[in-house]
């Protein structure tokens, strides 16, 4: 016993000294330009072809194990590669080295970021990305929206993503609803991101330094979400010198700053962004209701030193609108946010950054009537108050330790009110206070140079601090979430990989199918169960030239204890006795699918063919009745589409003829979608009520609408000038004028002479032909 | 082993493009669906406005009206809380089947009542229980104006009084007189305009600047469901005390935007059980009306309708 002891600690010893033992380079990667950090630049010391990928800081570190004479090599794409050599002069010498990237040229985002397989240049990430999407602010403004580029149009388009009509913004992935997206805005939770019709969404593009979209299998820094996860990055700001970006368009403009400070020794960047629509001015010309919404980003970064990083950063937005409909109907909505951060290098190989941040999201909703008396008002909201440590330790270039805590307090209000009759127990006042604390670990281990094993796990625990209704049990969750990806590399630009992941989710969204900005936040009491969904992915990824990139996943999610909000909770609620889970009404359902996905860099023409085949059911009690059973039975749930493919193709005129029009730059646009129709109910049976002649439905999904297709094109011309430039563009949605149809409801109209009946329908259309004039000025 | 994995990729693919077919459910209901639909009221007898329907649907593409209501069911109903039977019998009126009952027997409030439905051809007994509401009273003119030719009528006939939009929440609160009780009841209220569809008809809400429908909004005006005709509300509201008048009552006073159009309108002002709330209420309400092995729902409330002319203004007084 005694030797294996031995064995053990001197094994571990010599482990130790191996690690402590070794140099390392390590740095950070800033564009040019701007000085603004470089998330995923490939880095590679050539002469031992290790390397990595920087982190969301722009961070690398690599090990060096003997002294020598290196060359350090930092390449992506859009960027021109730089080969820097370095020398190591003893064992554990740590030497630091940031590089400032200069652009290749004048259009140089690609829609996914890719990298040419030729070996010297190409090195797979050390994390195993299950189903990750990347964007950048010019990949977003290269997607044709209505209006303005939007975060989340640009991720609707991606494959998996499922857009659920023209007029919401909700992100249904990959058979996920909305609640079930974990969006960050700078490591945050933001907790309804939807402004009123889902025209525009609620982060401005230009604050925005990247998007990331994971649409399964995430990894165990995050947690508390079912289905994805949309991380978006405010902008830092150039530091170098100040600059701007205003954008116009017929209802609505944006403008934003950014630059660098100094005060003393100190020194940063600021960014600043401001968007306000006016649509409240064309009431004079057509009668709207009274409509606005604004919204701001600002961040400011302060660089202490070399190994501490500062910044504090804000988001705000709110929506107001006022209809009159004989009484006044008020809403309003928004988020806020803050994030303070402190990125720490403790050492070379140990990476943190710590968070504290909140987040609030509130919707008020109220009628009243011609007195001014209040028929009904509803409050709705949800703070959040978090501390996250996120560390990566890097022991050598086999192994990457990432780990961490978070802790999450979070109060949910939901409280309605009148100055009626109306029963006051029979309206809602929830207010609930929650903590959801976590600790995850994860080790990136290359274990050859053909495997890579990427083992973790997040454990978490959920309780109930205090909830005001009498007769609500108290919740105290304990969940272990393993989470393991292994990855073969085929090729130097081939890999195939597998992935399991189990998550769960405590807080949930209460919504009629689709999702608004007045869906309603809610805790969880000990009378209802977390969410559980496990998810298996394998997939495979090849860059087969240069100008191609092909990947595809196959993928297979089971929901349990989902919830799903039961309409008769109006009238079966009673502050006095209920519990939460007389709210909803519990089920479990299942996806699965395969996305595919060609990317193209081909002859000026950029971006990407996705197509994605899927199944999504859900089976909830009360819903969707047999009616010889009682028994609730398996549907296709509203977003549901088996077959998606979306086509988003720009190709830049002037850089590829060389020719200019007027004296601009001409760039073309294309997006093109196709989705099958949406499950629908249709009439089956008929009775008669005792007013009307009535119909019976079929199960939700008898019939599927007309497929939804839908081309848009944009042409832009940009004039540079030696201040800046300006772009006016031209945009057209629904080039062909499909009468794309949103939802459809029937109704009868019986002939009483005759006996007859006539069955009709009334469809919901979605975006006509609608052509769209705007102009961005940069300076 | 890249070509393994090939061949290990492929499978997967082909079992996901294999599974994702039938895209769309079978039918729900096979052969005939029966569909049972009463409503009692307090103080009333189940006469040809209230009668008990019967129906038989096997296909909405086939739908022919007189073959849609049953008319040799055995239809009964027991008062639980006297054993009293009334034995219902079908008549036909307005070219529909009605079962009612012969004897007018008055529903009592607060009374149990069993409804017990037997159709030839259909194995199962058809049935129901509903507990009609206490007996509430509709107050027309709470406040007691009484000026002729303004206000509410609980006569169905020609002139209707009028009352003006802007003025109907103010003057003419919807109310019910609810006796000695205080607390909450199922209301269920509904504004139902009389008027046959035109393009003359003017909104009183212009809806993004439209003041009269187009042809456009037929269908939706004689929709069978709520809508652009028919406004429902629904709710737990309370009785409480009042001073002026004395007694106690439920009150609405924001009901104005369930007048859509300008015209003549019956306003119905229920307290209802929980079968008929429950009908109402719900999405697929025939599922939850109460009904065993039929569709529909068995109900009972306590209240009435009442009748005036939405107008803009008053004619001038001579």
């Amino acid at each position: 016993m005694t030797k294996i002891r031995f064995a053990v600690t001197t094994a571990a010893l010599i482990l130790l000294v191996q690690i402590l033992s070794a140099a390392t380079i390590s740095g950070f990667i800033t564009r040019a330009e701007s000085a603004e950090p470089l998330q995923y630049v490939n880095v590679r010391i050539t002469e031992t072809r290790v390397g990595m990928q920087t982190n969301k800081k722009g961070y690398y570190v690599l090990n060096i194990s003997r002294p020598g004479s290196y060359t350090l090599e930092v390449s992506m794409i859009g960027f021109s590669t730089q080969r820097i050599p370095f020398r190591i002069a003893a064992q554990e010498e740590d030497f630091p080295l940031n590089v400032a990237l200069e652009k290749t040229g004048v259009e140089l985002q690609r829609i996914v970021v890719t990298a040419a397989p030729e070996e010297d240049n190409i090195y797979s990430p050390p994390q195993i990305r299950i189903g990750t999407i990347r964007q950048n602010p010019e990949d977003i403004q290269k997607v044709v929206a209505v209006v303005e580029a939007d975060v989340f149009r640009s991720v609707l388009a991606l494959p998996g993503v499922t857009p659920i009509s023209d007029f919401s913004a909700g992100l249904y992935v990959r058979g996920g609803s909305p609640d079930q997206n974990l969006i960050l805005l700078d490591d945050i939770d933001v907790y309804n991101p939807n402004h009123f019709g889902g025209v525009f969404s609620t982060f401005n593009t230009d604050a925005v330094e990247s998007v990331e979209l994971i649409k399964g299998g995430y990894p165990a820094k995050y947690g508390g979400r079912l289905s994805s996860v949309l991380d978006v990055t405010n902008r830092q700001g150039n530091r170098n010198y100040h600059q701007g970006v205003a954008r116009l368009s017929a209802i609505s403009t944006s403008a934003t700053l950014e630059g660098p400070w100094r005060i003393g020794g100190q020194h940063g960047s600021y960014m600043a962004s401001f968007r306000r629509t006016y649509l409240e001015l064309m009431k004079q010309f057509v009668d709207l209701p009274d409509y606005y919404f604004y919204d701001g980003h600002a961040k400011l970064n302060w660089d202490l030193d070399s190994r501490n990083k500062f910044s504090a950063s804000a988001y705000f937005g709110r929506d107001d609108l006022t209809f009159d409909f004989g009484s006044e109907l008020k809403l309003d909505w928004g988020n806020q946010t803050f994030t303070t951060q402190w990125v720490r290098l403790f050492n070379p190989t140990l990476f943190a950054h710590f968070i504290i941040a909140g987040s609030r999201f509130e919707s008020n909703f109220s009628v009243s009537n011609e007195e001014g008396n209040n028929s009904i008002s509803r409050h709705n909201g949800i703070d959040d108050l978090s501390t996250k440590g996120m560390l990566s330790w890097k022991p050598n270039n086999e192994h990457q330790l990432d780990f961490g805590y978070e802790l999450k307090w979070n109060q949910t209000i939901f409280k309605m009110d009148t100055d009626t009759q109306y029963d006051p127990n029979a309206l809602p006042d929830v207010d609930a206070k929650s903590l959801l604390s976590a600790v995850y670990a994860q080790d990136v281990w290359d274990i050859n140079d053909f495997w890579t094993l990427q083992p973790g796990f997040r454990l978490s625990w959920y309780k109930t601090l205090s909830v005001n209704l009498p007769n609500s049990p108290h919740a105290s969750y304990l969940n272990l979430e393993p989470r393991v990806s292994l990855r073969r590399k085929l090729d130097v630009a081939e890999n195939v990989y597998v992935n399991y992941g189990r998550y769960y989710q405590y807080l949930t969204l209460m919504s009629m199918e689709v999702s608004t900005p007045f869906d309603i936040w809610y805790p969880m009491d000990g009378s209802l169960r977390p969410g559980i969904s496990d998810h298996y992915t394998v997939g495979y990824k090849n860059e087969l030239s240069r100008s191609f990139g092909f990947d595809f996943e196959v993928y297979y999610k089971t929901y349990r204890n989902l919830l799903q909000y039961n309409t008769a909770t109006a009238f079966t609620w009673d502050n006095a006795t209920v519990q939460l889970k007389d709210t909803f009404n519990t089920g479990k359902g299942f996806t699965y699918g395969a996305d595919f996905m060609l990317r193209n860099d081909w002859k000026g023409f950029e971006g990407f063919i996705g197509y994605t085949i899927s199944k999504t059911q859900r089976r909830i009690e009360n819903t969707n009745i047999d009616p010889e059973t009682l028994e609730p039975r398996y549907f296709y749930p509203k977003y549901d589409r088996s077959h998606q493919v979306n086509i988003i193709e720009n190709f830049n005129f002037t850089e590829n003829t060389g020719r200019q029009l007027m004296g601009g730059d001409l760039k073309f646009g294309l997006n093109f979608t196709y989705t099958t129709g949406q499950p629908n109910q249709v009439p089956e049976r008929i009775y008669f009520d005792g007013e009307d002649f009535q119909i019976i439905y079929s199960y939700s999904d008898r019939e599927r609408l007309p497929d939804y297709v839908r081309l848009d094109l944009s042409t832009k011309l940009e004039f540079l000038y030696r201040w800046g430039s300006i772009e006016p563009y031209f945009e057209i949605v629904n080039v062909l004028n499909r009468k794309n149809v949103s939802f459809r409801d029937y109704n009868i109209s019986p002939d009483l002479d005759t006996g007859q009946l006539t069955l009709n329908h009334d469809d919901g259309t979605q975006f006509p032909f609608l052509p769209f004039v705007g102009v961005n000025v940069k300076w | 082993m890249k070509y393994h994995i090939y061949l290990l990729l492929l499978p997967l693919i082909l079992i996901i493009l294999a599974g994702c077919r039938d895209f769309t459910s079978p039918d729900r209901f096979e052969g005939e669906t029966y569909t049972v639909t009463g409503l009692l009221i307090a103080g009333q007898p189940i006469g040809l406005e209230r009668p008990i329907y019967v129906t038989r649907s096997t296909s909405i593409q086939d739908f022919q009206l007189l073959e849609l209501f049953v008319s040799d069911a055995e239809v009964k109903i027991i008062d639980l809380d006297t054993g009293t039977e009334f034995q219902l019998i079908p008549a036909l009126h307005d070219f529909k089947i009605k079962y009612i009952d012969p004897d007018e027997n008055l529903i009592q409030p607060e009374h149990t009542y069993r409804l017990e439905v037997t159709i030839p051809g259909h194995q199962k007994l058809i049935g129901g229980e509903t507990t009609v509401p206490k007996q509430v009273t509709l107050t027309p003119d709470f406040y007691g104006w009484n000026v002729t030719g303004q206000g509410y009528t609980i006569q169905n006939q020609e002139p209707y009084p009028e009352i003006t939009y802007d003025t109907v929440e103010s003057r003419y609160p919807l109310a019910l007189e609810t006796g000695s009780y205080i607390g909450a009841l199922n209301l269920y209220a509904e504004m139902y305009c009389l008027e046959e569809f035109s393009t003359a008809l003017e909104f009183t809400t212009p809806v993004f600047g439209q003041t009269n429908p187009d042809t456009t909004m037929v269908n939706a005006y004689y929709s069978a469901r709520e809508g652009i005709r028919r406004i429902q509300f629904f709710g737990k509201y309370t009785s409480i005390p009042h001073q002026q008048p004395a007694g106690n009552f439920m009150m609405i006073k924001d009901y104005r935007m369930g007048f859509i159009f300008f015209g003549r309108y019956r306003v119905s002002l229920f307290s209802c059980d929980d079968n008929y709330f429950r009908y109402k209420y719900s999405p697929e309400g025939y599922f939850h009306g109460g009904i065993r092995n039929a569709l529909g729902y068995f109900g009972s409330a306590s209240g009435g309708s009442m009748y005036t002319r939405i107008v803009k203004d008053y004619p001038p007084i001579d």
